[in-house]
């Protein structure tokens, strides 16, 4: 007789705990274990007491792999994920090492996947938030690098309803992608804005999410894609009730988008038509005609907000135009059943800082003082420190940017070209104009 | 005996926030119990007992957006389970459509004829308190006139308390159309540390010089 011969799988266990300790010992353990892959999904039946054996962060690698086979027998099953299942990503993504998930991105980036489409189909989408923001977190080579995680994190707490779990995520600015590095591809980045703008829908920044959204529309490309007709959508609702108006695109929005977008968004242009020509008939009778459209979109409800934009518009309007005005008068001008209506409305967009606004409601008049605001208030101080900071920051980030460029070996020989034709031998020495660095 | 009785409910770190009216706290330590799944392992009527610090705490802080979204949250069982939840959640929705000087009112009690639970009870008298400061303040800084009955209503106290206001205040009291008595506000005087103009400002400002090359 001799030897029982090692079963592939126990080789496989054997091979994860003993390899999960120094760098070449988890690079040549990686090779085994994508080499192997079918071995797992040949043995899932013993793959849950293989995940009792392993444990994060030691056996991180191993356990990627393990979990990613697991899911996909689970997915295959067509019943409902375990419940235990999803605690052991959760508990997998809250615990593994970041030195360890870097040498498998893809896998690390399918797991996720996995992980949120069970955790949405069983109807617990809160508990892959947490697990995906610090899944994020660990595929990001540096704190501004976007990730196939990110779009997943910001979906996880759009399907909780839970926006504000999405602030840390949005809360530093990204501007790095490193597809090498984390796998990240072009729709990662579309997405991430994209969710980014929901989320902060949710939480009523409406300015700061048209931005968002702007970013998605202005991304370079040759083909209009769904994921920008649909920010466009969202892009001029927001734009509607944050700056009463639908700005042009910006100048460096791809030729493809600007002619095309509004073709394939006509009932929101035509919605935008009638707010802009201050007609509350008009508008009524727009949002009436296309209300299928805007359900369908799954934007009923901002479009409902546009609606009291306009209003409260108009009470603007009136504050710019008048300083005293009966509440009587202001409600037939702004479209409101009577005074009482006119009233509430002025008074909660005092609550909220919109207008500056005084009532006498015995005599049932409004006066508008014009400016009200003392700038001398300590509120006004923190705020207008925070923002100073903020543009020293970026004009520090941009000083960055622009020395790195200056540096880089290709602008440098083109510069020479170009400063050669013309004879001149002009160095980019201080930091010239957007004229001096263009290279066309 | 509300601490002790929370305590019990909820575990010592809340109870405490709740007994020092620390809103922040209270806040912090509900949205990281939300997001660490701790829902789902406690028993119906402990999970009860922090979601409705957690929308009594929103409340407070005038957050109504997030206090509208966590009741879309909340599941439906623990809704039909905990009248006190759902008592809770009525002042939101009063606030959400404006009508403060009902919701106000409802902050007595979860529904006419009963009380709130010890718990709770510290939470939904701060949570009055602060509604009416609220609705006073944006009554002095809104209206020039105003009568006496309807501050009253709004702020749901009787006559006799709205005058003794005015005068704490230092506002008129005249007679309106009809006899009734009509208060002239005045803004009240905003509270708050007063801004810091010392070195460290000094500090602050050069910095930004520097930067300005």
């Amino acid at each position: 007789g001799g030897r029982k011969p090692v079963e592939p799988m126990d080789a496989l266990v054997n091979a994860i705990l003993k390899q999960s300790g120094s760098a070449d010992d988890l690079k040549n353990l990686l090779v085994t274990l994508r080499s192997q892959e079918e071995v797992f999904l040949r043995h899932v039946l013993q793959l849950p007491e293989v995940t009792q054996t392993l444990a994060a962060p030691a056996h991180t690698l191993g356990l990627i792999f393990v979990l990613n086979a697991r899911a996909s027998h689970l997915a295959q099953a067509n019943s409902p994920p375990a419940q235990a299942f999803l605690q052991q990503c959760r508990t997998f993504l809250l615990s593994a090492d970041k030195a360890q998930v870097a040498l498998a991105p893809p896998e690390f980036a399918r797991l996720c996947d996995k992980f949120l489409a069970f955790a949405t189909e069983g109807c617990t989408p809160l508990i892959a938030v947490k697990p995906l923001t610090a899944a994020a977190r660990l595929l990001q080579p540096g704190p501004t690098h976007f990730t196939p995680a990110h779009p997943m994190a910001l979906q996880a707490c759009i399907l909780a309803k839970c926006y504000n779990a999405a602030l840390p995520i949005l809360a530093e600015p990204l501007t790095h992608v490193d597809p090498g590095k984390s796998g990240v591809c072009v729709q990662d980045v579309l997405l991430t804005h994209y969710y980014g703008g929901i989320a902060l829908l949710g939480l009523k920044r409406h300015a700061d999410a048209m931005h968002l959204f702007q970013l998605v529309l202005t991304a370079p490309t040759a083909v209009l894609n769904s994921i920008m007709v649909e920010a466009y959508k969202k892009w001029t609702l927001c734009a509607l009730i944050a700056r009463k108006a639908v700005p042009p695109f910006p100048k460096y929005t791809a030729t493809v988008v600007s002619r095309n977008a509004k073709a394939c968004a006509a009932a929101y242009a035509d919605l935008a038509a009638a707010f802009t020509s201050r007609d509350q008939a008009k508008l009524a009778k727009s949002v009436q005609t296309h209300a299928g459209t805007f359900e369908k979109d799954g934007n009923m409800g901002l479009v409902k907000q546009v609606a009291k934009a306009f209003t409260k518009d108009s009470i603007e309007r009136i504050s710019r135009t008048y300083v005293t005005l009966s509440l009587a008068d202001i409600a037939s001008a702004a479209g409101f059943p009577g005074a009482a209506e006119a009233e509430a409305a002025i008074l909660m967009m005092v609550e909220r800082g919109e207008i500056s606004a005084h009532i006498d409601r015995v005599k049932g008049m409004a006066v508008f003082s014009g400016d009200a605001q003392a700038f001398d208030s300590a509120d006004i101080k923190t705020v207008l420190d925070k923002r100073l900071d903020e543009v020293v920051a970026l004009s520090q980030k941009l000083g960055a940017l622009h020395d790195e460029l200056a540096g880089d070996i290709n602008y440098v020989s083109k510069t020479m070209e170009k400063s050669n034709e013309r004879g001149s031998a002009r160095w980019m020495g201080e930091r010239g104009s957007a004229e001096d660095m263009a290279i066309m | 005996l509300a601490r002790r009785t929370m305590a019990a409910e909820v575990g010592p770190e809340l109870a405490a926030a709740v007994q020092a009216g620390d809103n922040a706290a209270i806040i912090a330590f509900a949205e990281a119990f939300e997001l660490d799944m701790g829902h789902a392992g406690v028993s119906v009527s402990q999970s009860c007992a922090v979601y409705k610090a957690h929308l009594a705490a929103y409340l407070i802080a005038h957050d109504l957006d997030n206090a509208r979204f966590l009741w879309k949250r909340v599941p439906e069982g623990h809704k039909a389970a905990d009248a006190e939840l759902a008592g809770l959640w009525a002042v939101g929705k009063l606030l959400w459509t404006g009508d403060r000087g009902a919701a106000i009112a409802a902050c007595a009690a979860p529904a006419p004829g009963t009380a709130w639970t010890p718990a709770v009870a510290p939470l939904a008298a701060r949570l009055r308190e602060c509604l009416m400061e609220h609705t006073l303040a944006l009554v002095a800084r809104t209206y020039t006139a105003i009568a006496v009955d309807d501050l009253a209503r709004l702020l749901q106290v009787d006559g006799a308390a709205v005058r003794a206001l005015a005068e704490q205040h230092g506002w008129q009291v005249g007679a309106g159309p009809g006899g009734a008595a009509v208060l002239e506000p005045k803004a009240l005087p905003k509270q708050g540390p007063p801004p810091d103009l010392g070195m460290a400002q000094l500090a602050h400002l050069t910095k930004l010089l520097a930067n300005l090359d």
